[in-house]
């Protein structure tokens, strides 16, 4: 995960710029590696093939629901309604598939298609409706989407699913689990999305500053459509690992996941505040939140203080954030 | 940058101390590597209820001689970080597993892993349809719930209606409940009045009976799928001046001294501290090469003013360990 | 006991770059209405917050009834007697009139530690009434006029027993009879002792009341002199100062069609019957005081607010334009005044400011940015327009004003604009980077666009505009050739009629 080498080095005054810009960019992965270090140490299963297929699988769910939150955070706004989409996208594709008995390619397409649905109706709703933050779309999408899951499912779980649905969340090539792979591929797409397109630049330009980017010709309602669309379609692929991985579609599903979502994106270096945050730094957050729980399970640390761990993680990645600007704000006075 | 520094090192220094913390019994089986090791995966560890299977289970442990540790997620709808704690249990290559699942269905593909790595599952508490399960111990929800719908029968006229809180929809043990429940009352020719869920939460309850009351619906008894909804409802009846026969599941303490109080009336007591204590036994056994029994009954029985002293005084004695 | 309630000697304010005082020397004396002239920017702001403690004076020393002090904060300078009432109110339109009056200052019931609303209710009316004032003091201040709320706050002020009250454009949103009744105020104000700094464009106003009149420009005192002494023409000849020439390099473009022709334009409550038509290779200057509505006819006709009626042509076609997206479509650029808040991504680097409006064009198959040609753009718009330093991956918050006005010039250049709307183009700038910016704007006409320019610096527009259109509540009230024109003859078209005009507020 190179990402990042010191690109102008002879600017004699900026050097301390750069180095700033380096350890942002690479300090959740210093994190990640010495907490691995820590890991190593302490359990003698944990630097194993098959623990760390283990934490690319159990990472990948929420890693792919991270990277749509991601652009929701970027353009300074938030989507809570992750975790329901993917519930009812997996529902539904589960009444297509198992209840109906219809190909799993239509399955596959009714999930993704009702993720990407529920995400364009939360863009709608913020731009359109010009409800006042994503948090209020956001927030009743959640609402909505959990409670149709639970009514079209009668609030029982639906079960075997063909083999041909489960392929992206349970099956391997060679030792590697799919899932993983997936999210390596479904990163890389967004860091060219993000790095390489104007839409992408659009998406950081509108966290940045809105008003600015308006009068730049730039269509705000537009990006942030395409934002919460694309936020509801990676909860639905996500959605789709999960069934492989569980073999089954729940209503309950996804119930809390928008937290680790954000966390993950928070802990990788985005800003709440918008307008900056990268790919592979979400990635490293979802990873460091992967590996921390699966330590502590090797360790078997009750889930109690496991979530007392990731609490003090994420305000300690974020005061890093906050020492980080205090330190730019200095350097400009 | 030095107060970056300093906290990333903090950051790491409390990892260490969270990791030292649990390490001590880490490192003593790591001087005897012979120990056998069960790994106990309940579906959370925040009731009544799955402490006293976790007091069972180490009660086992102690017998036998052998490590168990017993873990849960934070809540019992977190399916995947259910699952999470499974395949993790797997890599720290334990000799057996105990686990009760909280969704059946979707706890399958980490058992098969578990069978992969020749490490025998024992389900306890809530059955699954898997054929590679080496027991299953528990009493079945459904027949506690039966057992409830017929108490009623004897403490009530026929033809009278009861109101049924229920757990998360979704949650299949409280479908188990309420469903048992509902055969219990037809069979003794009872009604039910209407099903609601409280979500297990003791407030949630409250609020749901008195909107019940609100509706001038008329009932004669509550039956709750478990005791802290039980706890609730008699709360909410209390407030509003009325008596009425409110029956818990679980016999958790809170529930046993409600009915010393004479508050509540009974609960369904499934015997926790034996699921525990009997699905380790069952775990030992495989893991030595011993042959057991596909299905470990561990009872289920009707806690009231009757029997509750007993049941509170042996409560006492598990949990106080 | 001096007659000077405060003297001010040789007070210097410099920020990074610039500086905005210098050697400033004022007495205040008690009981009088001083007035303070001066051209925006002229350094008014910055000398009323080094008297209230916002801002701390790097040289000089202040005087306040002859002991020397020295305001950290503006609980300190309050503390001696000093209080400030700015354009925007600080009044809290969810609260009463009495609790506005007497917040942070909140009568207790002896013993009790409640609050005596009885008590604070009765002193805030009598208070208002002392001001010639009948409201009821337990309605929310939102119920009443800005006319209102200002008397509430000068009644704030009689209660705390101050002896200064600093007024900054304090007429500028009142109408022609609320006006009357400040004025009238401001006198009973000085018979009761209290000392009143009075800042105003208008210098009607400023005459009418004040008793000595002081002119400040470029951060320097120019002199002070009696009621007596000073007439309209000779307070703006002060305040405008010396010739403009060489301060201000002249384009050489010829004139050619017609770029942007703008008829009858309507904004409710704003912009009134506004025409006007911009050629190629010409500049047009906008003159008028803040709040005359220029900047909000800049952002109608780049489509940045909705207007109600008018036509917009550019190059002879009649358009539409509904958002900036349309009018950067036809060629539109506009710099907006507020360059932090409106023109650039502060947190982001150069290279990304500088071709956000142009980014399409750096597109292969559509969708993907070309990032090398993105960099060899940006190298050579950086090198062309001297921004310093030259790294493009520089953030733009840690760059000079000066390079940050350079870092959203070179954004339409990238865009390939030919009509420019410059508001406020060198506000915030150093002396030497503003010429920069002229050059930039006469390279700009030199190679065939237009430009519009929105100046509050009279001074500015006189010297890089050939036309000067003057603006007055919404209405643009005059039509100058750069070279016939006064600043007096502007000043006057900016102000003329003015409490007359203000209908509604």
């Amino acid at each position: 995960m190179n990402t990042s080498t010191p690109e102008v080095q002879g600017h004699g005054g900026t050097q301390k710029t750069q180095f700033r810009q380096l350890i942002k960019k690479m300090g959740s992965l210093i994190g990640l590696i010495g907490l691995s270090l820590v890991l190593t140490f302490a359990s003698p299963y944990f630097l194993t093939m098959d623990n760390i297929m283990n934490v690319a699988r159990q990472s990948a769910i929420n890693s792919l629901i991270a990277i749509g939150m991601l652009l929701a955070i970027l353009t300074a706004g938030i989507d809570l309604s992750v975790g329901s989409i993917l519930a009812l996208s997996t529902v539904m594709m589960g009444i297509v598939v198992v209840k109906m008995g219809m190909s799993p390619i239509i399955g596959v397409g009714v999930c993704l298609g009702i993720g990407i649905l529920l995400g364009w109706l939360n863009g709608m709703m913020l731009t359109k409706m010009s409800l006042p933050h994503p948090f209020i779309s956001t927030l009743g999408t959640m609402n909505v989407a959990r409670g149709l899951a639970l009514i079209v499912t009668a609030a029982s779980p639906i079960s075997n699913f063909p083999t041909s649905i489960q392929f992206l969340g349970a099956a391997f090539i060679g030792p590697i689990p799919v899932s993983f792979i997936l999210v390596l591929v479904v990163y890389a797409a967004f860091h060219v999305f993000l790095n390489y397109t104007t839409v992408g630049r659009y998406i950081y330009a509108v966290g940045g500053n809105p008003e600015a980017t308006r009068l730049s010709g730039i269509s705000i309602d537009k990006v942030l459509i395409i934002v919460y669309a694309i936020s509801g379609l990676m909860a639905a692929l996500g959605g789709l690992v999960l069934v492989g991985r569980v073999n089954s579609a729940y209503p309950l599903a996804g119930l809390g996941y928008e937290f680790d979502a954000i966390a993950a994106c928070i802990i990788g270096g985005a800003s709440f505040m918008g307008g900056e945050g990268t790919v592979w730094g979400t990635l490293i957050g979802s990873m460091i939140m992967a590996v921390l729980r699966n330590g502590l399970n090797l360790l078997s640390v009750s889930a109690e203080m496991q979530t007392v761990a990731i609490g003090i993680v994420i305000i300690l990645a974020v005061y890093i954030d906050v020492l980080r600007h205090k330190a730019a704000a200095r350097v400009k006075a | 940058m030095k107060k970056t520094m300093s906290l990333l090192a903090a950051l790491f220094l409390m990892v260490a101390l969270i990791v030292t913390g649990c390490g001590s019994t880490q490192t003593q089986t790591q001087k005897a590597p012979e120990k056998m090791k069960v790994g106990v995966v309940v579906k959370a560890l925040n009731s009544d209820y799955w402490k006293i299977v976790e007091s069972g289970a180490k009660a086992a442990g102690e017998k036998y001689g052998v490590e168990v540790k017993v873990l849960g997620p934070n809540t019992e709808t977190d399916v995947t970080g259910q699952i999470s704690l499974i395949e993790d249990q797997v890599t720290r290559k334990v000799n057996a597993l105990v686990v009760a699942p909280s969704q059946a269905a979707s706890a399958i593909p980490a058992f098969n892993r578990a069978k992969e790595s020749k490490i025998p599952v024992i389900l306890a508490d809530t059955d699954a349809a898997w054929d590679g399960k080496a027991s299953f111990v528990g009493t079945g929800n459904f027949n506690g719930g039966k057992l409830a719908g017929e108490y009623f029968g004897k403490k009530l006229p026929k033809g009278s209606k009861i109101v049924i809180l229920r757990g998360a929809l979704g949650d299949p043990t409280h479908d188990e409940r309420a469903n048992g429940c509902i055969e219990g009352l037809k069979a003794a020719g009872l009604e039910v009045a209407v099903t609601q869920p409280a979500n297990s939460e003791r407030s949630m309850a409250v609020t749901v009976i008195e909107n019940i009351l609100q509706s001038k619906q008329e009932f004669a008894a509550v039956f709750a799928t478990n005791d802290e909804m039980a706890l609730g409802a008699a709360k909410a009846l209390e407030d509003a001046g009325k008596k009425m026969i409110v029956v818990g599941f679980d016999g958790s303490p809170d529930a046993l001294a409600s009915i010393s109080d004479g508050k509540l009336d009974a609960s369904v007591a499934q015997s926790p501290y034996n699921i525990g204590f009997k699905s380790v036994e069952a775990a030992v056994k495989i893991a030595k090469g011993e042959a057991i029994e596909k299905r470990i009954d561990t009872g289920t029985e009707i806690v009231n003013a009757e029997n509750v002293k007993q049941k509170s005084d042996d409560l006492k004695k598990i949990l106080g360990k | 006991m001096s007659e000077y309630f405060l003297s001010l000697k040789g007070i210097c304010k410099r920020f990074p770059g610039v500086s905005a005082l210098t050697d400033v020397s004022l007495d205040i004396k008690n009981g009088e209405i001083h007035a303070l002239c001066g051209e925006n920017g002229a350094g008014k702001s910055t000398f009323i917050k080094i008297l209230t403690g916002v801002y701390q004076s790097n040289d000089g020393e202040m005087l306040c009834e002859g002991k020397v002090v020295r305001f950290n904060n503006t609980q300190e300078s309050f503390s001696l007697g000093i209080t400030a009432i700015y354009q925007e109110l600080s009044i809290l339109p969810n609260l009463t009139v009495a609790e506005n009056i007497f917040l942070g200052r909140e009568l207790r019931i002896p013993g009790f530690g409640l609050l005596d609303y009885r008590k604070m209710n009765h002193l805030a009316k009598t208070a208002l009434l002392e001001l010639g004032i009948d409201i009821d003091v337990t309605k929310t201040a939102s119920e009443y006029t800005m006319g209102y709320q200002q008397m509430i706050e000068i009644a704030r002020a009689l209660i705390a027993n101050v002896k200064l009250i600093i007024m900054d454009e304090p007429t500028s949103s009142l109408s022609g009879r609320e006006v009357d009744v400040l004025l009238k105020n401001i006198h009973k104000l000085k018979e009761k002792g209290i000392a009143v700094i009075y800042i105003s464009h208008r210098l009607e106003e400023v005459l009418a009341i004040a008793d000595r009149i002081t002119v400040i420009r470029d951060g320097c005192k120019i002199g002070t002199m009696e009621r007596s002494e000073a007439d309209e023409e000779k307070i703006i000849r002060l305040m405008v100062g010396r010739t403009l020439e060489e301060k201000f390099p002249r384009h050489q473009a010829q004139k050619g069609d017609i770029a942007l022709r703008v008829r009858n334009l309507n904004q409710r409550g704003r912009l009134n019957d506004i025409s006007f038509d911009l050629h190629k290779g010409e500049v047009i200057g906008f003159a008028g005081l803040v709040g005359a509505g220029r900047t909000e006819l800049a952002r109608a006709v780049f489509g940045a607010d909705k207007i109600d009626s008018g036509i917009i042509e550019i190059f002879g076609k009649q358009v539409k334009i509904n958002s900036p997206k349309d009018a950067i479509h036809h060629g539109m650029a506009f710099l907006t005044e507020d360059r932090k808040g409106q023109g650039l991504i502060l947190m982001h680097d150069i290279i990304v400011n500088s071709t956000l409006t142009g980014l399409k064009k750096f597109c292969k198959f559509g969708y993907f940015i070309d990032q090398k040609m993105v960099v060899a753009e940006v190298d050579e718009m950086m090198r062309e327009l001297q921004i310093h330093p030259a790294i493009p991956k520089m953030t733009t918050r840690l760059l000079s004003g000066g390079n940050q006005q350079k870092v959203v010039i070179a954004k339409w250049l990238c865009s390939k604009a030919k009509i420019f709307i410059f508001d406020e183009p060198t506000r915030g700038i150093d002396v030497g980077a503003k010429v920069e910016v002229y050059n930039l704007i006469n390279r700009l006409v030199n190679e065939g666009a237009a430009v519009i320019v929105i100046s509050s610096e009279l001074p500015e527009v006189m010297g890089i505009s050939d036309r000067i259109l003057v603006m007055n509540s919404g209405k643009i009230t005059g039509e100058f050739s750069c070279l016939e024109v006064t600043p007096e003859e502007i000043l006057k078209a900016a102000t003329g009629g003015i409490n007359h005009e203000y209908k509604h507020a």
